[in-house]
């Protein structure tokens, strides 16, 4: 990647000092070098030159960083101080254009993304960022249990204090080639996606001698490669594209990690490969009846376990205005996938040889959608849509039939896994611009699936969702939005409820004063029928009819600006703050005795409350200052030692001499 | 390799060359199969007014527009001059002919303004035929991502290209990762809190964004979701989890959203609903249930079924229990 980076670069070097040679032939009144149009227009702009000098801004200097207690509070935050620093310049020596943004926090935490064309025949765009993430370190509960039940040993954890992290590192880089004056490309897009850091792993180390939940520190590179080369072109009325992508994840041959009583643990992470080829066509975009399709055919490949899965894809669509301020979408899609395994090591001990999977489910989609838009005036629209899919499975039936083990119950005590599946859907919404300072947006959508797969699906879904944006005075525009879903399924005997009102204000009274405030609620509710003790391993039967499990979250923020009229300062504070709690209530029937267990395991109750503000002085040609203080604080009510401790508080302070010219 | 049939081969790809090459000039042009009558009514502009070329309307009025500098270095700016060897798209091609705007030019608190109500009035225009502004020259030059626009939801719900492009600034026209983010959440206020709840993706963090995950210029799934299924997208980052495995979890991994939500939730790793419950909706708790074992037995399913997205490693039981 980075050699390619560096070849385009030079090449983007020579075509920007290839101006000079274009410079000549225009002064000499010759067309451009690659025979492309010229402008006319009449003659009247040969003179004007619209090239530009490069402007931008630039910052540097350091950040401060102080992390007390759990890393919870600094989750995407690299611990550490730094030098920071960045700029953003646009330069455009026409007939290249560039554009470069570096915005450097630290060599974990960056954001770069650089533009090039020329003309309209050479176009790079490169995107990076690298993201520092901390992990929590999970606790192990329990301990041994008598009678030769499992777990036999006591939890472990080999690796108390460690800390989790991973450096995640984006690169992606597109490239087009455009045919002088003619509309052929050729386009390659890379990516290159890298996961490093150490991990905990957790497992239930079930060899000979030791069955006991252990948990370890684990050191990956994982890393995700995509090509994807293609080429375009405009044949009249219809326009073609094929690309191929080849894809491959690669774990840097992590197969297994060492544990103490019995020595290389099996943890499989393998690589797999994914290729795929593409073939798109569509009409001319502005025709009364527009109409694109594509296909495509790919595999993908698990290159330890050799498990394959084939797919094939078919899309169709085409767009009709039978008449003026009527739009009818008709939409096809087709998903096949047919995906098989072969016979896999069991691994060592007394345990068989090899074991023969059973084979996955693979499936056939056949989904058909229509949409009207009608525009009776310019300021109201309404919109509908209906889809039907058909779905069919392959192989449920062997999946129906696994049992838990040593049951004859099945694996899935609600519902079996259908072999076929019929969805509808029906929506319904309306858009009104009435005045300038009110506009509405609502809807409704109602899905119907006649055959479930699993217990949380739903077998009737309903959805509403309603926007207004007001402005009832001209220092004062309001948001008020609000989403409900509800689910249920009879078959499994599931509700659920979700529902999210929330309001965002901005408020500009004039002067030096601007603020905004946002405002969410969150509340899901679901109650379902779980099974606690299946038999006949009867040591207490209980079956909970419709626990309920609900949370809720308040989600709040206050954002303002002030700019001082005498000298020159700026002023930028933030504040948000999330409240979040959840309930999962059990009401335990049989003789369960102790009733500490799921529900207190389950419950949750914590806070999070950030905020920020910057102050910005500004001194002569172009230079400033600027400091900015931070802080993230968040406090888990419901300290659980399986999540590992999480109240923690974090503070930055980041000074910088900025400069723009 | 190109003996016997190979020299077929080479005939054929010649041939096709040469058709391609004299075919180029037919090749180049927009042609509706059928013309959108109406809407081309309202982006044709006044029929009593003439093209005058930009450097007409230039230096009379929008040579004092704070926004010249940017607009000449867009791509749009930059079709200007004959410099950029770019096709002629000129101010002209959206806004309608300019004779009458400049001929009516008048002095508005001390700045020079022409007559705008004589040009097209793009802001009043019906949401479609604003797009068709765009669409009519980028449908010929085989613009990329605009395969699924026209059956969009955002274009059957009336956004247009204008919605989220300004096409008189910025060096191509794309909207910038860092400007990305705050553009969606103008229209869905909403998805800014579920990236504010305690676990989410790091999107306001500023290194994933909605762009990474949905392609608002149209898309072959539903919710304007990148690649073929939900697997796919999610094993964009998180490729250790998307199989195919020896032992999948069913093919509830298809739809990652059967277990995560993906924009934040209250939950850790973005689950629907905390650990065991989750598991507990599909399958029965599958260990004794005792005063002793109450803690170990209701605990974290995931603490020994580790591989819970999939694995190739048989368990104790020789099956697809994932515990490791």
């Amino acid at each position: 990647m980075k050699n390619i980076l560096i070849a385009l670069l030079v090449l983007m070097a020579v075509l920007t000092g290839g101006r000079a040679f274009a410079d000549e032939n225009a002064a000499a009144g010759q067309p451009a070098p690659d025979g492309g149009q010229t402008v006319t227009d009449g003659g009247a702009q040969g003179n004007t030159d619209y090239s530009m000098p490069s402007e931008g801004n630039a910052w540097l200097g350091y950040n401060f960083f102080d992390l007390q207690g759990s890393r919870k509070a600094a989750e995407y935050e690299y611990p550490y101080g730094s030098v920071v620093g960045g700029f953003n310049v646009v330069y455009v020596p026409l007939p290249t254009r560039w554009e470069a943004n570096l915005e450097w926090v630290n060599p974990n935490s960056w954001d770069a993304d650089l533009s090039f064309a020329y003309k309209d025949m050479v176009k790079v765009d490169y995107t990076g960022w690298a993201l520092w993430r901390n992990y929590n370190h999970y606790g192990l509960i329990g301990g041994p249990i008598p009678g030769g039940l499992h777990p036999l040993g006591a939890p472990r954890d080999t690796d108390i204090g460690d800390n989790y992290f991973t450096d995640d590192r984006d690169n992606r880089l597109s490239l087009v080639l455009k045919w002088p004056d003619r509309p052929y490309h050729v386009f390659v897009n890379m990516r290159h996606f890298e996961k490093e850091g150490t991990i905990q792993a957790r497992f239930f180390d079930v060899s000979q001698t030791l069955h006991a939940k252990e948990s370890l520190s684990r050191d990956i590179d994982w890393v995700t490669t995509k090509l994807n080369v293609g080429i375009n072109g405009h044949f009249g009325p219809v326009e073609a594209e094929y690309s191929h992508t080849a894809k491959t994840f690669d774990p840097h041959g992590e197969v297994e990690i060492p544990i103490l009583e019995s020595g290389l643990y099996p943890s499989h992470v393998p690589q797999y490969d994914d290729n795929l080829d593409t073939v798109k066509l569509h009409t001319d975009y502005t025709g009364r009846i527009v109409a694109d399709s594509t296909f495509i055919n790919g595999e993908r490949r698990n290159e330890h376990s050799e498990a394959d899965l084939k797919y094939r894809r078919a899309y169709g669509d085409v767009t009709l205005i039978p008449a003026n301020g009527l739009t009818v979408a008709i939409r096809y899609r087709g998903n096949w996938t047919d995906e098989t395994v072969e016979a896999v090591p069991a691994g060592t001990g007394s345990l068989t040889p090899t074991v023969t999977p059973t084979n996955p489910i693979s499936y056939r989609s056949n989904r058909a959608e229509v949409s009207v838009r009608y525009n009776p005036i310019t300021v109201l629209a309404f919109n509908a849509e209906y889809s039907y899919e058909n779905l069919q499975r392959y192989n449920v039936d062997a999946w129906n039939a696994i049992v838990s083990p040593g049951t004859s119950a099945p694996i899935i005590p609600f519902q079996s896994i259908p072999s076929q599946q019929n969805i509808h859907k029906v929506t319904a919404g309306v858009t009104s611009d009435p005045a300038r300072w009110i506009n509405f947006r609502g809807g409704v959508e109602y899905t119907y699936t006649g055959e479930p797969a699993y217990p949380v699906n739903p077998k009737n879904s309903y959805k509403a969702r309603a926007d207004v944006n007001i402005i009832p005075m001209s220092a004062l525009s309001a948001n008020l939005h609000y989403r409900l879903t509800v689910n249920d399924n009879n078959t499994s005997d599931m509700h659920s409820d979700y529902n999210n009102p929330g309001v965002g204000l901005i408020w500009t009274p004039g002067g030096p004063f601007t603020m905004s405030v946002n405002y969410d609620y969150f509340r899901y509710n679901m109650k379902r029928e779980i099974i606690l003790q299946p038999p006949p391993l009867t040591v207490v039967s209980l079956s909970e009819e419709l626990a309920p499990y609900d949370d809720q979250s308040h989600v709040y923020s206050v954002s303002g600006d002030y700019v001082f009229a005498v000298i020159p300062l700026t002023l930028d504070a933030e504040f948000h703050q999330s409240f979040s709690k959840g309930v999962f209530r059990i009401v335990e029937t049989g003789s369960a005795g102790s009733t500490a267990g799921i529900g207190e395991l389950a419950d949750l109750a914590d806070r999070e409350t950030g905020g920020s503000i910057t102050a910005k002085y500004a001194l002569h040609k172009g230079w400033g200052l600027s400091a900015t203080y931070g802080i993230n604080n968040f406090v888990d009510f419901k300290n659980k030692p399986q999540d590992g401790p999480q109240n923690g508080t974090a503070q930055t302070v980041m000074m910088l001499a900025t400069k723009k010219w | 390799m190109f003996r016997g049939g190979g020299k077929a081969v080479l005939l054929a790809v010649f041939l096709a060359a040469v058709a391609a090459v004299a075919g180029c000039a037919g090749m180049q042009e927009s042609q509706p199969i059928i013309p959108v009558s109406e809407y081309e009514k309202l982006i044709v502009g006044r029929l009593d007014a003439n093209y005058v070329g930009d450097q007409a309307c230039l230096a009379k009025c929008h040579a004092h527009d704070q926004l010249k500098k940017w607009f000449d270095a867009s791509t749009m700016g930059s079709q200007l001059s004959s410099d950029s060897g770019l096709p002629l798209v000129n101010c002209e091609s959206c806004h309608g002919p300019g004779s009458l705007a400049i001929a009516n030019i008048r002095v508005i608190n001390g700045r020079r303004t022409c007559d705008y109500s004589t040009l097209i009035d793009l802001k009043r225009l019906p949401k479609q035929a604003q797009s068709l502004i765009c669409l009519k020259c980028h449908t010929a030059n085989a613009t990329f991502g605009l395969h699924y626009w026209n059956t969009s939801i955002h274009n059957l719900s009336g956004v247009s290209c204008f919605d989220c492009h300004n096409v008189h600034k910025g060096v191509d026209l794309k909207v910038g990762r860092r400007n990305v983010v705050a553009l969606c959440y103008k229209c869905h206020p909403e998805i800014r809190a579920q990236f504010s709840l305690p676990n989410h993706h790091p999107v306001n963090e500023g290194a994933v964004t909605c762009l990474d995950c949905h392609d608002p210029m149209g898309s072959p799934n539903r919710h304007m979701l990148k690649d073929g299924s939900m697997k796919e997208l999610c094993g964009n980052c998180h490729a250790e989890k998307a199989g195919p495995f020896a032992f999948e979890h069913g093919d509830v991994t298809e739809n990652c959203l059967n277990c995560h939500r993906p924009h934040g939730s209250v939950n850790q790793h973005l689950l629907k609903v905390r650990l065991p419950y989750l598991c507990y909706q599909c399958h029965e708790a599958q260990h004794p249930v005792t005063d002793q074992l109450n803690q170990q037995a209701r605990t974290i399913c995931t603490d020994c079924h580790t591989e819970i997205h999939g694995s190739d490693t048989p368990d104790l039981g020789n099956g697809g229990a994932f515990t490791r």
